[in-house]
């Protein structure tokens, strides 16, 4: 019968096949498809291939399926604390990720840090300001020494020249761009960043500048952009200082039992030392990985290319188990994934090794979360790839 | 030590939502458990790595978390999270187009054995095995956009309708172009037919 009528379009075969289609069309196709030895031979064929290709796909064992419900579970937990406001709508998520392109990303657990959590670092920051810590990376590369101590004194000469002169050309450009602030305002809006907290919640639209006003603030400049003060503003301030003074002067006698207790037992103190802020800890698997290859925690200019190669498989396979146990924990090991991808690499990286270097610098930033000095670290090494590659206007395009 | 979870496995989906909504986070853990495996197939069938599925599919949870309020009541869960997956991992594909994922090669997500070995179950037939392979060299083959297309309907089992919302397209153009996905595959089959002819 309807062999002899022509064959309906492959669209309402498939749909047909796929349940898809409303009752008076499908009742067509199901006559044609009955008399007609081609299109059930296509559908057949079809189904087959479908079937095939469910069979063939790679499942993960149940352990895997476990460690990924608790990953979710601790990132849901994170962003729970999230204000409402902060929440996207999925489709705009979809449309905002499409439009970030190669400008580093800051990470949705960024956003979501609590109030708290922003005090504790605008506090350490106001600490260091009273230090004279100003404008300096000390705590950076304290930070860095602290988590990769062989890696940061052995630093090779140029790359840390070089280093120095890129941070020095960055501060200069920032000091051109903003009035000098009077020293007062230095903790006031810092504290005002602490107790409003929205202050210094970050801008999706603008990262690059994020990335670096949030550096300032873990780094403890405080200096951060200046806007000329109210009255208002300024009692405001001085009642927040006042307000923080209280927990700075907490904050400093925690730090001189912290030192007594250096002083007595050093392996204890090595336990109190202060943690990258916003840092969560490294999993034992990772931690326990980097030590058998001698690696620091974060990727720092000093660390061997050998010794990344070497390291490299491990890491892919500490990745492929789910042993990065956090968020921060893939962003080490991106980092690390980009660096031997750079070394293999060489001076003239082809079109995949650049896709696939950015790609792990990128998703480092993002995953490192509220890892100050890791995201620094990253955005600072996809910059510095960039700009080997003479692309440097692309990390701040709009 | 984190307390045990309260065994939530007989609530219905809906219920769930209810729970996660009404401030239970906890009760997300059994929605996470009834669609994972769905997501991670689909995650890892349009990115093609492991690396990067494991990725969208944890950032996916989360954004279907925070978009929870916006989830329709009565609904199946699983092709609204599918959805939100799809396009998780459609932006991670357009946000670098990565090294050619070799998925034959990769090794398992647990470290394991290449996804050759692991469809080489020893109680199927030789042919079968080898269509099997075929199969996924074929899809691999196929441009992105039915890749993707073909991988929301085969791996995420999503109804046209939903394809549609999650790409952004009339629920016609999803028709034809998963039509002409499947035209694609079956070419490219029927080249490796023609090489292996006593394969059928």
């Amino acid at each position: 019968m309807s062999v002899n009528q022509p064959h309906p379009p492959h669209e309402d075969l498939f749909a047909y096949r796929d349940g898809e289609l409303k009752a008076d069309r499908r009742v067509v196709i199901e006559a044609h498809v009955l008399g007609c030895h081609t299109c059930r031979e296509l559908i057949d064929d079809v189904s087959r291939m479908e079937a095939d290709l469910s069979v063939g796909a790679p499942v993960p064992k149940d352990a895997y399926f476990e460690r990924l419900s608790e990953q979710v579970m601790a990132k849901v937990a994170a962003a729970d604390t999230a204000p409402s406001h902060e929440r996207r709508r999925p489709e705009a998520e979809a449309e905002w990720e499409e439009k970030r392109e190669l400008k580093p990303k800051l990470p949705w657990f960024a956003l979501v840090s609590t109030a708290s959590a922003a005090a504790a670092v605008i506090v350490v920051g106001v600490l260091l300001v009273r230090e004279g810590a100003v404008w300096r990376r000390a705590p950076s590369v304290a930070v860095l020494e602290r988590s990769a101590p062989d890696a940061a004194r052995s630093r090779a000469p140029g790359d840390s020249e070089s280093a120095r002169s890129r941070a020095g050309r960055r501060e200069a450009k920032k000091r051109e761009d903003r009035a000098a602030p009077p020293p007062a305002s230095i903790p006031s809006r810092g504290l005002k960043a602490a107790v409003g907290g929205e202050k210094g919640k970050l801008d999706a639209k603008n990262e690059a500048d994020e990335l670096n006003a949030n550096k300032q603030v873990a780094l403890g400049s405080g200096a951060v952009e200046e806007k000329p003060k109210t009255q208002e503003n300024l009692k405001e301030g001085e009642n927040q200082q006042r307000a923080g003074q209280a927990a700075l002067e907490k904050l400093s006698s925690a730090r001189d039992k912290d030192s007594s207790l250096r002083a007595a037992a050093p392996e204890a103190s090595q336990a109190l030392a202060p943690v990258p802020l916003g840092a969560e800890p490294v999993g034992e698997s990772l931690k326990a990985l980097l030590q058998r290859y001698g690696l620091p925690l974060v990727w720092g200019p000093g660390v061997s290319d050998d010794v990344v190669l070497r390291a490299e498989p491990a890491l892919r396979n500490l990745y492929r188990i789910g042993g990065a146990s956090s968020a921060s924990d893939s962003a080490r090991v991106r980092l690390y994934l980009a660096e031997s991808a750079r070394v293999r690499a060489g001076a003239a990286p082809d079109s995949a090794a650049i896709d696939e270097i950015v790609h792990h610098y990128r998703r480092a930033i993002r995953l490192a979360g509220n890892d100050a000095e890791l995201r620094r670290v990253a955005a600072e090494r996809l910059q510095d790839f960039l700009n080997e590659l003479g692309d440097e206007p692309e990390l701040h395009s709009p | 030590m984190t307390p045990p979870r309260p065994d939530r496995s007989a609530l219905t989906d809906d219920e769930l939502v209810r729970l996660v909504r009404g401030g239970e986070t906890d009760a997300f853990a059994e929605i996470v458990r009834r669609t994972r495996r769905s997501a991670y197939l689909l995650a890892r069938r349009i990115t093609r790595n492991h690396e990067d599925a494991d990725d969208v599919v944890q950032e996916s949870y989360v954004k279907a978390f925070r978009a929870l309020d916006r989830f329709t009541p009565d609904a199946a869960i699983a092709p609204w999270l599918l959805t939100i997956v799809a396009r998780t991992a459609l932006s991670s594909l357009r946000s670098v187009k990565r090294r050619a994922a070799s998925a034959l090669d990769d090794p398992g997500p647990d470290g394991g054995a290449p996804l050759a070995d692991r469809i080489a179950d020893p109680a199927s037939d030789p042919g079968a095995l080898a269509r099997r392979l075929e199969v996924e060299r074929a899809f691999g083959r196929l441009s992105e956009e039915h890749r993707v297309i073909l991988a929301m309907r085969v791996d995420g089992d999503l109804s046209y309708a939903s394809i549609a919302g999650a790409l952004g397209l009339p629920i016609g153009t999803v028709m034809s172009r998963l039509a002409r996905a499947r035209e694609a595959l079956v070419e490219q089959m029927s080249k490796y037919r023609k090489v292996i002819p006593d394969e059928r």
